[in-house]
């Protein structure tokens, strides 16, 4: 079954099925390859420091240990919040109707970073929201590709170019008041920053 | 260190400020199934030589490695598997095909259409960062509704300016107003007039920026929003 996006408003379904967008599939894409002499190219290996062993792609298993050095399978960990409670799994949100909410301003997107974009094919639409969306309108309902500890917000809006949901990540910022002290100078937004060799 | 960037305002007045992250505490943790912190661990797998086409070459044929290996375990280095890798305790190299450590490295730049199909491939040239305390980036003067903005870019990463001392919190509290007071967004880009990407760090990814900016009394928020992609379908 085809993975759809699936929400209510008024008592409406609205049902669009989904397809990643990506800078990749839009312009292609630029990469750094390393080569030897002849041209050929080379892959990243890991030497370690006493000579014992040179480990190549796949040699290497990153795993989960206890305080006893013993690995925990990754079905068997369960999350915590901040005081200790467990905390539920979210099943995915595909093919389940979530509630949609708005018309939201564009502010309410611009506090949130978008982390993943799917264009939507429309397979059922309430007259209605098709409506509102071609006039600009943004709605807001919850996602989660494959479930997992939370879900996040997704936008829903419409551009010449067809309908499409931006998945996003709250990203609040506080207020600046000139008694507010100066930056942190430990902070380094792109510290974290990919190599990415791709330029417009 | 603070991340500086110097910017300008529609005076053609130009400062250097801190660039801040937004700050989400984690929601949750992982832990074991009886409570216990858990730790994320980098361990040796398997061994060079030891894997399946190693195996093969040293057994000879399927028949005689599943003998060997119902006799023993040949496809384990007990010395090695198992052990925990620390940061120190290894360095990245190249490897050719036949095994052999490189030690003079080429870089190609090799570009992809978007149907993954190679249309270029040349020496590798450093892309310098083009976002730092020196370069002022130019003011624009090229404003967007924020409803523009939101319907044809995705806005994948944000930071704040922040103010280092008491003329700077007025400089970029002016230009928050500006910005709020017409309800849009300014075009950032580097280059002269604005027109290249903001390149925060050597060989990073490319970016428009959108500055927005929201008054509130006497406080202010001035946002950078970056965006790499628009909203468009591939073809």
């Amino acid at each position: 079954m085809a993975r759809e996006i699936v929400v209510g408003r008024d008592g409406a379904t609205s049902r669009f099925g989904i397809e990643r967008v990506s800078r990749e599939k839009l312009y292609g894409k630029r990469t750094r390859v390393v080569v030897d002499d002849a041209g050929s190219p080379c892959q990243p290996g890991t030497l370690l420091r006493d000579g014992s062993a040179l480990l190549l792609p796949g040699a290497i298993a990153q795993v989960y240990v206890d305080g006893a050095f013993d690995v925990v399978e990754r079905d068997a960990l369960q999350a915590v919040d901040a005081d200790g409670r467990l905390v539920e799994k979210v099943p995915s949100t595909l093919g389940v109707e979530q509630p949609l909410v708005g018309p939201v301003p564009p502010e309410r997107l611009l506090d949130t970073a978008t982390t993943a974009v799917y264009a939507l094919e429309a397979a059922e639409v309430d007259p209605a929201l098709a409506e509102a969306l071609a006039a600009g309108a943004i709605y807001e309902t919850r996602f989660s590709y494959r479930g997992g500890y939370e879900d996040s917000p997704v936008f829903l809006l419409q551009n010449e170019h067809g309908l499409f949901a931006l998945v996003a990540e709250e990203a609040p910022f506080g207020w600046l008041e000139r008694e507010v002290p100066a930056a942190d100078e430990e902070d380094d937004p792109f510290d974290d920053d990919e190599l990415d060799f791709s330029m417009f | 260190m603070p991340r500086l960037i110097r910017i300008t305002d529609a005076a053609r007045r130009d400062t250097s400020v801190v660039m801040e992250r937004t700050r989400r505490p984690p929601r949750w943790r992982l832990v074991g199934p009886d409570g216990g912190d858990v730790d994320y661990a980098t361990l040796v797998k398997t061994t060079e030589g030891r894997d399946y086409a190693g195996l093969l070459a040293r057994f000879g044929d399927d028949d005689a490695l599943a003998d060997a290996l119902v006799a023993g375990d040949p496809e384990l280095d007990l010395e090695l598997v198992g052990r925990r890798l620390e940061g120190e305790d290894s360095d990245r190299v190249w490897v050719k095909d036949d095994g052999a450590i490189l030690y003079s490295v080429r870089y190609l730049r090799v570009t992809t259409d978007p149907n993954g199909d190679e249309v270029g491939r040349e020496d590798f040239v450093t892309v310098e960062a083009t976002v730092n305390e020196d370069a002022a980036l130019p003011w624009t003067g090229r404003l967007y509704p924020k409803d523009e903005v939101v319907h044809r870019f995705a806005l994948v990463r944000k930071v704040m300016l922040h103010h280092v001392d008491g003329l700077t919190f007025d400089f970029l509290r002016d230009i928050a107003t500006t910005l709020a007071e017409a309800d849009k967004m300014a075009l950032v880009g580097s280059g002269a007039r604005g027109a290249q990407p903001l390149v925060f760090q050597a060989n990073g990814t490319p970016y428009r920026g959108f500055l927005e900016g929201r008054v509130d009394g006497d406080r202010f928020r001035l946002v950078l929003h970056l965006s790499n992609f628009e909203l468009k379908r591939p073809a």
